[in-house]
Order: C-alpha cells, then structure tokens, then sequence
C-alpha cells in the first residue's frame, strides 16, 4: 500500500504540486515571521549586549519608573564618579551623561530616524565606550561633538560642519568626529550626539551638577558583583551599583517582553490567518482531488480495496505531502522574511538586521503545523470517501451532487441563528468569539443551499457577456457544495480583512472625532507622534516664544513622562493645567482638571474605573527620581485622544522628570488674529529648533491619523498574503477541474468554441467563485466587525461609531474579483492549450 | 447515377474533377494522414482521394483501426492531413489557422459523436444552440422548434443531459448539427451506444435531413442495418478507399463485408 501512495503521488504530478503549493504557502508565512523575529530579536540584543559589554559595574538611580526600552532613569550626583574611583578594584569609572539631543543639518532640518535622539558625553575610556572614531577626532571643547555614522551620511554632515544640537535648546556645534556603533553604523535606529562631558554636563545634562550613570571597568580578574557591593558601599542613599551583566541582561529582557514579543505576537496573529485560510484551501484540494480518485481509482475498490486501506492510502498521501510542504515552507520562510524584512523597512520601519536568524525552534514549530493541519485538512474528505460504496463512486452524482441535503442546510440555519443572537448580545469578548465562529460555520454550511437557491439569479446578468459567462455560470452552479468549497478560503480571507478595515475605520473616526472635540487651540507645534521617540520633542523655551506671537493667546506645552502608581509604570502628561482650558476641552465629567498644583491629578474615567477613583481619592505616586508623593484626584475628563488616562501639573513633575521636552505644543489665538499669519509667524519661530510642524486643527488631526493609516496598510499587505493564498487555491481548484473536464472542454473546441471562449470560460468561473466569495466574506466580516466595536464600545466609555469605508471595502471586493480572474489565467491558458482530438477520442 | 462519387480506381478523373470547387460539400484529394516515422509510421490514411456530393447520405465502413474516424476528424477540421488536401466546398482547409478551422467547424460543419455529444451543465435546448451562442449570433427561433420538434424533444428542452436517454441524448446532438443548417454533418458512430430503436429513430432523423432539408450527411458506422439508412456505403481498409457500394440494402452490405475483408486485404497487399 506504501508503494501505491508512492506511485499515485507521482502520477498526478498536478495535483501534488497544487496541494503542495497550498500548504507551502501557509507555512512559508509562519516560518518567516518567526525567523524574522528572531533574527530581530538577537541583533537588537545583540546590539545591547554589545553596547554594555565593557562595562563591568553601572551605578546609577535606584528609582526605575518604566520598563519601557529607551526611557531613563532620573539623574544622579556628578560627584559618585569620584567616589567610586576610589573603591580598590575599580580600574576606571566615567561618569555618562545621557539625554535628548535632536542633530539640525546644515539647511536647518532634523535628522529624523527611527529611534530615539540620544545626546551624551564621549567616554575616553574605550572599553567603556561601545563607539569607534572612524573620521576625525574625539570632542575637547564644550561645543564640539561626535556623531554616529548614520545620522552623518544621513543629513551629509562631515568634520568641520557647523550645525546646531537641539538637547532641547539649540546649541550651535562643530561637528568634529564620526563614530560607528561597533562594526555599525549607528545604534539601531537611534543617534548617538556625543559632546565632551563638560559640554554634555552644561547642554544635556538638566543640572550640571547631575549625571546618568557611572560605567566602571575594573581591574583584570575583578568579580563584577563583589565589585558592585563593594561599590555599593560608598554610595550615597537611591544610587545603586548593579554588576554589568545584569544591568544588560536588565534591558535584554525589557527589549524582549516589551517591544520583540508585541513584535513578534503581531507577525504570529498574521501567519495564523494565513494558515487558517490555507486549511480552508488544502481542504477543499483534498476533497476535489479525493472526489476525482474516487471515480478513477474504483477499479481499486472493485477489486477489493477495503475502506481503511483507501483511507490510509489517502492519509499516507497527505503525510508525505505535509511533510515536503512543510520543509519546503520552512525554507522559503527565510525569503519571506526578507521580504517582510523589505516591506517594513519600506514603511520606516527598517530593522538593525543583518542576514537571518535561523533556530531549530522555527522547525519545531513549524514542521508539526504544517504536518498536522495537512493531515486534519486531508482527514475529512478521507473519511467521506472512504464511506462512499463502490459502485456509487463509478457514478459522478455520488461523490459530488449537485442536491444540497436538507438536514445541512438546517444545522447551517440554526448555527447562524444562535451565532448572530450569541454575537449580537454579546458583551464580552468570548461570547463574541464563540458567536462568530458559530455564525462564520453556519453561514459556510447553509451556503451550498444558497448557491443552488440563488446562485442561478445573481450570476444571470453575466451571461448576457458571451458565451465565456454562459459556460462558467453552468460550472459554478454544477455542484453548489464544490463551488462553495473552492470560495471558502477566500470567504475567510475577505471576512478577517473586512472585519480589521471596518475595525480601523471606526477607531480611527472615534479617534478623529476625538482629536477634533478636544482641540479647541486653533494651531499645535511639534510633532503629533504617541510613539514616544519618533518625534521627540522640542524645548519649553520654544513654547515660550510661540507665546509671544503676536496674535497667539496662550501656549501651552504637553510633556509626556512616567511615574509609578498602583504598582507599575504609568504614562502621564504634565501641562500648564492653569491654562489648558483655553487650548483642550478634555470632556470633564467630576470635578476639575484646572490648576491642579503640586498635590492634584486628574484621571480618565476609564483609569477611575480601573482604580476605584473618584474625586478626592488619594493616589500615591513614585516620581522618576524617587520621590514618592499623595495626589489627590480633583477631576475626571473623558477625552484621552491627546493626554492620556493621568494629567499632572507642569510644577509637580519639573522637579522630578528626567527630561525637559514639551512632546508638543498648543496655542490658542486671540480674538481677530489671522490664523495663517499667526501660522507663518511661529513657523519662523520654530526655524531656530530644526523647524518642527506647526499645523492647523485639521492638519494636527490628519498628521495623526497618518500613523494609524501607516500600520492600517502594513496590517493589509499582510492581510493580502492570506488572500494570495486564497487565491492561490481557486487556482488550483479550477486547473484540477480544468483537467477533470477535458473532455467538456474538447467537445467545446469541436463544436466551434474558440481557444479564447474556452479561456475566458474558465476565468469567468474564477471571478465567479471569487466574488462570490468575496461577497460573502463582505457581509459576513461587516456584521462580525459591528459586533465587535459595539462590545469594544460597550466595555469602556469610548464613542466608536461604526463606520464602513465604503471605498475601501468596493476596491477589497474588486481586488478579490480580479484577482480570481488573474489566477484562472493560467490554469485556463493551459486549458486552452488541450489536443481537441484526444478530449474527444471516446476513452 | 453519372459517378457522383469517385472510384478508388479513378484517381486521375476524380482529382480533376474534384478540384472544381463546389461540385462536393466535401473532399478529401491525395490525403495522407500519418502518425510516427521512419520504420514505425503507420499511416491512418494512405492517399485517400474522394469526393462527398451534395444533399446525399454516405455511410463510411470498414474494420476497426482502417482511418473512418480519421478520414472524419480530417474532414471537420479537427485533424490536420499530413498530406495532400482537404477541402470544406471550394475552401481547402489546410490554408486555414486554427481560429479559421474552429470558425468553420462552428459555422459550417455539423458533428455528431459516438457518446459525450452535450455538456452536462447546459439544458438540451442550449445545446442545441451552443455553437450559435459560441458565436454570438441567435438562429432562426422558428428553424429551431421546427428542428426539436422533428427530432421529437419539444418537451424534453429544458432538461440536463443527465436527465435524458442515451438515445435522447443523441437526438439532442443531431438536432444541434441540424440547427445551424451546416454543410455538412459528420457522424462517428452516431448509433454505436444505442439499442436498435433508439438507433433507428436517429438515422431516421438523418435520413429525413437529408430527404426533406436537403443536408449532406457523413456517417461512420458498423452497423450494416445503419448502413442501408445511406444513399452510398464507402468501404475503408488499411488507410485506402477500398470499395464503395451505391443504394446499399442491409444484407447487400453484409455480404459485401463478408466477401470484402479477404479479398481487400489480398489485394492491398
Ligand atoms: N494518435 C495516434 N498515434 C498513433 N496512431 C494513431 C493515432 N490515432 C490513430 N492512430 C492509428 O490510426 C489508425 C486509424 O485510426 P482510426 O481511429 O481512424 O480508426 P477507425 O477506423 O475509426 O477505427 P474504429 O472503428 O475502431 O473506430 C489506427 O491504426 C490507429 O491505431
Ligand atoms: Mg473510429
């Protein structure tokens, strides 16, 4: 019986390669983006490794307010570098300054990139200084500095330029060495400014008589964490000595459940739509070429074939394929994910990657899915077959008929009705869940009944095209279960990317219509980025200046910063609270968020709620530097599109925060004033700081919901790979059908049917089967994603109004459509192609 | 009868003649249609010269493997001779491309195969008219009843292959090859799969197309009963014309057959 699997894989050389193609493409995905995140994974912290690897004792600030990667701890005396040189062992310690630092070019743009803008000092020390000069010298004045490589090829800087170093007042520099992180360019996506440390002290640091950290390299031999007791020692209360390993293995492991694991989740959710939607595809594979062995192999059962051994003929035939595809994906994984490796650097996102990272882990994984979702997909149809008698698979009508059984049809009724009930009262998320899965399966059972029902009406106006539509309208409703069998990957596909579409739609709309209730100043200054380091920030001296406008009223800056409270980190935003109704409306619902002093904070509602707060509720607080403190809540707002769950005033957090950087700016203009002459005026302003945007409500809006709109598309292009493979099926499908009615097909030519008749026949029916996938894939994701928001609404007390991008949603349906067109092309090509005489040639 | 038909031994005669465009519906003059080379050519026509006139019945007979079907496919522009002629009318087909010859076949040539005639996703009524929708033009709707009336499924049209006889099923295919009133209908076993009284309903709907309509009619066959339904019986043997027998009667032709096969295969050799 091995044997006979052998042989029947190979004499259907077609068939194998469809099946194949279908799980290789569901594993591919899988295999790239773990290889991808792996190989993320071990260059960034390889980077950090490569980073802290001199260092053999870090002192620094006991106070840790965020496990956010890139963020900082507060300062520390600049006198604990003397004090720790003096512990015997230490054989040097250089005190590191650490700190925002925005590089302006020449023309007074910034060198914008995708990581944090890091100002320091240059450590002489060179096992301590993970830099390398490449060009030039290293700085001796307060006013020379040191880049790193990119940012210099970037913005053309070379020694000898003049330019200025926004850490956040500009300070003009001479740029007088370049440096490469390593072997790198630069640190990932950061840059890297480095003054003397005078110069670092009187520029970066926020006091001069502040610095970051102490990095220590000790004597030959030293042990790091008896050094780091040692050290301990001296220091003075909240510094603390850390050993170097651990301080690194401290941001390894944030990097890695932080930012890598997100990163990693994301792609795994993608590759996991993509492998259902395969399933879908494999298993309809399987049965179409199940139902063809049937008819051609009962010779096999008349001569006495039992039933098990059919099934574990079929059963060894998926293995053997599950296992080729497998590998095969495992390996074309690694092409994928250089290509997705492309696609985000292409959207901004480019990765400090070199090469690929392949683990056995990847196999691990990798090879059982694909093994065992072949094997499942490949049961089903088995078992069906095998339960078919033998006479009745000589007969076409037993293997696939064109009758819809009642019962199916009823069982299909009564899913979709408890899915839709179950979905529509749904208020949590499981109930959801189990609702759409509920009424995604009823609606696939139901739909055979649907296309014999329907199928004849909706696809009638399309014969009036030629004789192509006439023909494939005849295929399409032939066998209403084969056909819906050939749509239900794309049915799935189209569902999931409409759900997601109509998800962001709504979101953004809730988040537009947000944006725009909230902002009542008329102009904003700086960057509209949540993400922290893309944009950065600029100086409160600027905001001070925007102030001064003529025409401006108020200017109020927004710092977004970290404190601990209810036991982790919190963002916050700190503002000017005595002025900031004039530029934000944040929808307060209690109390007051105006003038919140030194002792108030105001809170979302949905952080009220997650905390039992109300006005007059104490919050303690730990600031970044230690401090701890008791805020009372004096207001609960409801619009956290700009400031987040927790607002402070700007007089709690100055004392305290690491930084001074206004993230962005509001002004509100006085009575009369022209807003594009306002506009004009703080754009000249802004010139000194590296230009940053200055906008009006609609633009402020805009700029923010491009970010959305940037992984709303990365998200589609993902999406998309599910489609391929969904289309990638009815490919299949149709040239298996192709070969399964030569003899149609030839009889078609010999009454006068031209080669291009016989052609588009064939992906007229492939567009059929599409967009009628696709439809239903529509309405299905529509009503699932209405679902959605609505609980998504209900559960907190955020206005999401359903929206459907209409646009979007015609061109995802048009796409599915000429896509099923354009992947019936070949397998019609090829149909085309056949040898009249032999189709017709009685067998 | 003034040799309406030519005689395998009057070659020179008949190719004169049949080069005279529109004298047959169709001709075949010097045919060659050979598979393989060398040692193992076999030559499934061996210089055929013949000419098929108009508004006449001809059966084509001999034993199995002798080049009927091949003569058939060549004459609908299905096969390509790999040598000498063959012509539709005054048009010879081998000047024609494969889009001319699919046109022609769809406009001009009527075939009836032995089984698999319909496609089973279409109605008997749509396949009676597929070659005309294959061309995007509509018949003459009363011909057509007129046609499914004769051919007696006026109430079987909106029926699925699946749903008819084999024998209905067959006269479906005939009514097809009579729809667009070609000029000519080329029959392969067009009784082959059928009982006697199945049989007998579609030669006599060949029959009466080419009494009454006027149609030239093409018929593989070997059934000698099938063969007395023709004007002219056409014997093949080993590729050549063997012998040709005219106002054939069952029996006539069962005795030609029997007397036929030593002789022809002395003589050819
Ligand atoms: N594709 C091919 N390759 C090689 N030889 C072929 C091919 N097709 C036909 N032949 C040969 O050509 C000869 C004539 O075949 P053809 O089908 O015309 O016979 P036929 O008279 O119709 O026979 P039957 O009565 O059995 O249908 C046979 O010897 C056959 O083997
Ligand atoms: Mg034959």
């Amino acid at each position: 019986m091995g044997r006979l699997t052998v042989r029947n894989l190979l004499a259907h050389k077609r068939r194998v390669a469809g099946l194949v193609i279908a799980v290789l493409l569901g594993t591919a995905f899988l295999s790239g983006a773990l290889i991808l995140s792996d190989t993320v994974k071990s260059s960034i912290t390889g980077l950090i490794r490569d980073n802290g690897a001199g260092t053999d004792v870090v002192v620094r600030n006991a106070t840790d307010v965020t496990d956010r990667p890139g963020t900082d701890r507060a300062a520390i005396p600049a006198g604990t570098a003397d004090l720790v040189r003096k512990v015997p062992g230490v054989a040097s310690a250089s005190p590191v300054v650490v700190g925002y630092g925005q590089l302006v070019d020449t023309d007074g743009e910034m060198i914008t990139g995708n990581g944090p803008r890091i100002a320091g000092n240059w450590i002489d020390d060179p096992a301590l200084n993970p830099y390398r000069l490449t060009e030039g010298r290293a700085p001796q004045a307060a006013d020379e500095i040191v880049v790193d490589r990119a940012s210099a090829k970037q913005g053309g800087l070379e020694p000898g330029d003049r330019i200025t170093v926004l850490t956040p007042e500009p300070v003009p520099v001479t740029v007088v060495g370049i440096a490469t992180f390593g072997e790198a360019d630069a640190f990932g996506g950061a840059s890297y400014t480095a003054f003397d440390l005078a110069g670092a002290l009187q520029h970066v640091a926020r006091d001069p008589g502040l610095i970051s950290s102490v990095s220590v390299r000790l004597a030959p031999g030293a042990d790091q964490e008896a050094a780091a007791a040692a050290i301990q020692q001296v220091l003075p209360p909240g510094v603390q000595a850390v050993p170097g390993s651990a301080a690194t293995q401290e941001q390894v492991d944030a990097v890695s459940d932080g930012f890598l694991a997100i990163f990693r989740t994301f792609l795994t959710v993608f590759a996991v739509i993509a492998l259902v939607v395969a399933a879908f595809s494999i298993n309809h594979t399987f049965s179409v070429v199940t139902a063809q062995r049937m008819r051609e192999g009962a010779l096999l059962r008349a001569l006495g074939a039992s039933r098990r051994q059919i099934r574990s003929q079929a059963l060894g035939e998926a293995a053997l394929i599950g296992v080729t595809a497998s590998v095969l994906g495992l390996l074309a994984g690694a092409g994928l994910a250089a290509g997705l490796k492309a696609m985000f650097a292409a959207f901004g996102f480019a990765f400090p990657v070199e090469g690929l990272q392949f683990r056995t882990e990847t196999a691990l994984i990798v090879l059982p899915v694909g093994i065992v979702v072949t094997l499942v997909s490949a049961l089903i149809p088995a078992v069906k077959a095998s339960r078919v008698p033998p006479v009745a698979a000589l007969r076409d009508a037993a293997v696939e008929s064109a009758g819809v059984p009642v019962r199916r049809t009823a069982t299909g009724a009564v899913l979709i009705a408890a899915g839709v009930v179950a979905t529509v009262l749904a208020d949590g998320f499981l109930l959801l869940g189990l609702g759409a899965a509920a009424t995604v399966a009823g609606v696939l059972v139901v739909a055979p009944a649907v296309v014999r029902v329907l199928g004849s009406a909706l696809t009638a106006p399309f014969a009036r095209f030629g004789a192509g539509p006439m023909l494939a309208r005849g295929n399409v409703l032939r066998s209403p279960r084969r056909t819906v069998g050939a749509a239900t990957a794309m049915v799935v596909g189209i569902a999931v990317v409409t759900v997601f579409a109509v998800f962001a739609a709504s979101l953004k709309s809730g988040a537009e219509g947000e944006t725009r209730d909230t902002l009542v100043g008329g102009l904003t200054l700086g960057d509209s980025s949540s993400a922290g380091w893309a944009g950065g920030g600029h100086s409160p001296e600027l905001t001070a200046k925007a102030a001064e406008v003529p025409g401006v009223a108020t200017a109020v800056g927004l710092q977004r910063g970290n404190l601990l409270a209810f036991g982790s980190s919190r963002d916050i935003m700190a503002a000017d609270t005595a002025r900031l109704g004039t530029v934000l409306d944040l929808g307060v619902e209690d109390g007051s968020v105006e003038a919140l002093g030194t002792g108030s904070i105001a809170v979302s509602d949905t952080a009220a709620d997650d905390h039992a707060l109300k006005v007059g509720s104490r919050v303690p607080v730990t600031y970044p530097d230690g401090t701890k403190a008791e805020l009372t809540v004096a207001g609960v707002y409801d619009r956290t599109t700009l400031v987040g769950d927790y607002l402070i005033d700007r007089q709690a957090w100055a004392p305290h925060s690491v930084a001074d950087l206004d993230a962005l700016t509001v002004l509100a203009l006085a009575a009369g004033a022209q807003a594009d002459q306002v506009k004009a005026a703080v754009e000249k302003v802004a010139e000194a700081y590296g230009n940053p945007p200055v906008r009006d409500r609609d633009g402020y809006v805009d700029a923010s919901l491009a970010m959305v709109d940037q992984f709303v598309t990365i998200v589609y292009v993902l999406l998309a790979l599910a489609l391929l493979i969904a289309l990638g099926g009815i490919a299949n499908t149709l040239s298996l059908a192709a070969h399964e009615r030569r003899r149609e097909l030839g009889l078609l030519r010999a009454v006068g049917a031209e080669r291009g008749q016989v052609r588009a026949s064939l992906r007229w029916e492939s567009a059929f089967v599409a967009a009628l996938g696709a439809l239903t894939g529509l309405v299905l994701g529509a009503f699932l994603a209405w679902s959605a928001v609505g609980v998504l609404a209900g559960s907190g007390d955020q206005q999401v109004p359903v929206t459907v991008p209409a646009v979007q949603l015609a061109v995802l349906f048009a796409a599915g459509t000429l896509g099923g067109l354009l992947a019936g092309t070949r397998p019609a090509a090829r149909a085309a192609k056949m040898d009249i005489l032999r189709a017709v040639s009685v067998e | 009868m003034s040799a309406p038909l030519s005689a395998p031994d009057e070659t020179e005669d008949a190719t004169n003649s049949i080069t005279r465009p529109g004298r047959y519906a169709a001709c075949a003059v010097h045919a060659v249609r050979a598979y393989g080379t060398g040692d193992t050519e076999v030559r499934a026509l061996d210089d055929v010269t013949i000419g098929f006139p108009r508004g006449r019945f001809t059966a084509v007979m001999g034993p199995s493997g002798s080049g009927k079907s091949t003569l058939l496919h060549c004459l609908a522009g299905l096969d390509t001779p790999t040598g000498g002629q063959v012509f539709l009318g005054d048009t010879d087909l081998g000047t024609l491309s494969d889009k001319q010859l699919t046109r022609l076949r769809r406009d001009r040539i009527g075939f009836v195969f032995q089984a698999f005639n319909l496609l089973p996703t279409l109605t008997a009524g749509e396949n009676v008219t597929l070659p005309a929708a294959l061309a995007g033009t509509r018949l003459d709707q009363e011909w057509v009843d007129r046609v499914v009336v004769s051919v007696g499924l006026a109430d079987r049209i909106g029926h699925r292959p699946s749903e008819l006889s084999g024998g209905q099923q067959q006269r479906v295919a005939v009514a097809r090859a009579l729809a667009a009133r070609p000029e000519l209908i080329l029959a392969d076993e067009p009784t082959g799969n059928l009982d006697s009284r199945s049989g007998a309903e579609v030669l006599g709907l060949l029959r009466d197309a080419v009494d009454s309509l006027g149609q030239t009619v093409l018929m593989v066959t070997h059934d000698p009963g099938a063969a007395g339904y023709a004007d002219t019986v056409v014997f093949l043997a080993d590729g050549r014309i063997a012998d040709r027998m005219d106002a054939p009667t069952p029996q006539a032709v069962l005795d030609r057959l029997k007397a036929f096969e030593r002789p022809a295969r002395t003589a050819s050799r």
